[in-house]
């Protein structure tokens, strides 16, 4: 199709917009055409009275001979008021000058009157208008006006009209057409983006000129779109890579135990590389489950998942369940849980403090106090937080400890993967909220805020 | 009486699984793979328990669910699901399952499942006292004696304690114990539960004959008066 064809749609409405811009010129010009007209006329009207008085001063004071003259002198010039003159002696006998017939009936009172005649030259009827006046000797004469045809300023106006309507519908049509090319342009713009990057190229974006139309605006929404989805898919391949190397491990070493206890006889051995194929398996997808609730988590949550939920509940659960765990290595748990209440989803906030108390036991030192405890912070927010006493975690290392697979020196003999941080990260996130990691004197203090419920 | 089950899996290596295992324990086994036949079959027969896999041809899962329910069919479901997400899981247990397990599982982590489920639908279950053998619990004062002596137990034990007592003679496995006692759902911290265990399993059995507080190898514990 043609870049520069025009849909039907846009095609009616051009040409009604069209339609309605001559129809208004149209009328301007009617009535325009209709007031020069009466101005002309009262005009016309003047200059037959100063004419006709003119001719009767003449009559009077010079005599009949140069009244006739003037008249033929008259007769030679010629005139954009299409005059017409006629003088005829009293008995209606002799017509003495002028170049119209006398009007049949005509009454030469000197009032002004329509006049409908015969030219003498060549017997075109004439019609118009003028006065006619006897004279002192009772001949009469006529002077009127032309108006059987369009007038020289009739003409002018109706060519203005014509040229100014045909000048309106060219640069109309023409603009409709640039416009409408201009919109294809930058529609193109955009379809050429999304095909670019439909062929793979991720980092294409719609080109932005800096201005503040409708088309930059969707181009802005649109890139923003594109950035968000671009980090999600980056974010989901470094996720893929990472389970693909992660998996590699543990599946090796399935098919290890496996291959062996098939040449195994021994029962009890048998039954242990089984049971060694089963655990690592069970390890495997316990990494798994994390990474895919970590992508989960990083994508958002509906807001229909959230509840109001005082986190001071929160940590009096987790923190029991994790007791026995922190006695078994004499540390001890301590909570100072004031209510703070916040929009979330239960069960996650649970996993994340969770997997916060886990980790605190497992770096902090036998004997050590681990404190859970929530605040209520200005601006709207309320916290949750879990400090050690264990080794911390060097500034410089904070960022990547936050990433999945953010894998630390404190990490390599501990049993997690170090999604542990991670996926609370993706946790607070998901909640609109942010988890920071501070020194607390020689621990760690772990920070996790999220938005205050509404009261 | 043989218990009927109805296994609504399209993957044939989990149908027989299922099926295979709950045979093995002498249940009668119905396999079905497509959503719209499994709802026509369920219609028309009646079962003590079903089994059904969360995306099914035909229709899905969670459709075919609320389909049975609405059609006043309250027979126990056991929902399968290869997705572990926690929102997934209250959607299903909202469509009207009575459990949900994600995939992959062990046969003995269903079984114990499918036992607890089967005992909730029977009634008495706001018994004022719960005991096994010598161990009694009164609910109404909260006070726990075993062979008439007193037992002193934490809040955490208590609760513990009683979801044994409820369940007795059944086995329960560790995840069971974390979703059901904690409203706590993260696998890798299943082993907390086995601290748990050891404390109430020191103030309950410690000093008295028989243990009733058992360990079932691989794959939970089981509170019984049998050895």
């Amino acid at each position: 199709m043609n870049r520069f064809a025009l849909s039907r749609r846009e095609l009616l409405f051009a040409a009604a917009a069209l339609a309605f811009v001559a129809a208004t010129s149209l009328a301007a010009f009617l009535f325009l055409a209709w007031r020069v007209e009466g101005i002309l006329a009262a005009r016309q009207a003047a200059v037959i009275d100063a004419e006709i008085r003119f001719l009767t001063l003449v009559d009077e004071e010079e005599g009949r001979p140069v009244l006739i003259r003037t008249i033929a002198r008259r007769l030679k010039q010629t005139n954009d008021d299409q005059p017409i003159h006629a003088l005829i002696d009293k008995d209606n006998t002799t017509y003495l000058a002028g170049d119209v017939d006398w009007p049949p009936g005509l009454v030469a009172d000197g009032s002004l009157r329509e006049i409908k005649t015969f030219r003498r030259r060549h017997g075109e009827q004439v019609t118009g208008f003028g006065r006619a006046l006897t004279l002192r000797d009772g001949a009469k004469v006529l002077v009127g006006r032309d108006r059987t045809g369009p007038s020289s300023v009739e003409q002018a106006l109706t060519e203005v009209i014509l040229i100014t309507l045909a000048a309106l519908v060219i640069v109309a049509v023409a603009f409709v057409m640039l416009l409408n090319r201009a919109l294809l342009l930058r529609i193109d713009a955009v379809v050429t983006a999304a095909r670019r990057i439909i062929a793979g190229n991720l980092h294409e974006r719609v080109p932005v000129q800096g201005g503040d139309d409708e088309f930059e605006r969707l181009s802005a929404v649109l890139n923003t779109m594109l950035d968000k989805n671009e980090t999600h898919i980056n974010q989901m391949r470094l996720v893929t890579d990472a389970i693909a190397h992660d998996l590699r491990l543990p599946l090796q070493r399935v098919k290890a135990d496996l291959e062996r206890a098939q040449r195994l006889h021994d029962e009890s051995e048998r039954t242990q590389a089984f049971a060694r194929a089963d655990a690592e398996i069970d390890d495997a997808l316990s990494t798994f489950n994390a990474l895919i609730e970590i992508t989960r988590a990083q994508s958002g949550i509906g807001a229909d998942a959230l509840e109001t939920i005082d986190l001071s509940t929160i940590v009096r659960d987790v923190a029991e369940l994790f007791e026995p765990v922190a006695e078994d290595k004499q540390q001890t748990l301590a909570t100072h849980d004031t209510p703070a209440r916040a929009r979330g989803q239960g069960t996650l906030l649970r996993q994340a403090l969770g997997n916060l108390i886990q980790n605190a036991i497992t770096f902090s030192p036998e004997g050590a106090t681990i404190t859970v405890s929530t605040a209520q912070n200005a601006g709207g927010t309320v916290s949750l937080i879990v400090q050690d006493t264990g080794p911390g975690i060097p500034e410089a290392d904070r960022a990547t400890a936050l990433q999945p697979f953010g894998r630390l020196s404190r990490d390599k003999n501990a049993d997690g993967k170090g999604l542990g941080l991670a996926l609370v990260a993706a946790c607070a996130k998901l909640h609109g909220g942010r988890l920071t990691l501070e020194s607390a004197g020689q621990g760690l203090r772990v920070v996790m805020e999220l938005p205050a419920a509404q009261s | 009486m043989t218990r009927r089950l109805l296994v609504i899996e399209d993957d044939q290596s989990t149908r027989d699984y299922v099926a295979n295992g709950f045979a093995e324990l002498g249940w009668t086994v119905e396999r079905q793979a497509d959503g719209r036949e499994a709802l026509e079959f369920a219609h028309h027969s009646t079962f003590d328990l079903i089994v059904l896999d969360r995306n099914l041809p035909g229709l899905d899962g969670l459709e075919l669910l609320k389909s049975l329910r609405a059609a006043k069919i309250e027979t126990p479901v056991i929902i399968l699901s290869a997705i572990a997400h926690v929102d997934e899981r209250v959607k299903g247990l909202r469509a009207g399952g009575d459990d949900y397990l994600t995939k992959p599982f062990h046969f003995s982590e269903l079984h114990a499942r499918v036992d607890v489920v089967l005992k909730r639908k029977s009634p008495a279950a706001a018994a004022m006292t719960l005991t096994c053998a010598d161990l009694t619990m009164d609910m109404s004062t909260r006070r726990v004696t075993r062979a008439g002596r007193e037992v002193a137990l934490l809040p955490r034990e208590f609760k513990l304690l009683e979801y044994f007592l409820r369940h007795q003679e059944h086995v329960v496995t560790r995840t069971m114990l974390l979703e059901q006692v904690w409203d706590y759902s993260n696998e890798p911290h299943a082993a907390i539960i086995d601290t748990h265990i050891s404390r109430l399993r020191k103030k309950i059995d410690e000093g008295f004959e028989p243990p009733l507080l058992h360990t079932v190898r691989g794959v939970g514990y089981r509170l019984s008066k049998a050895p």
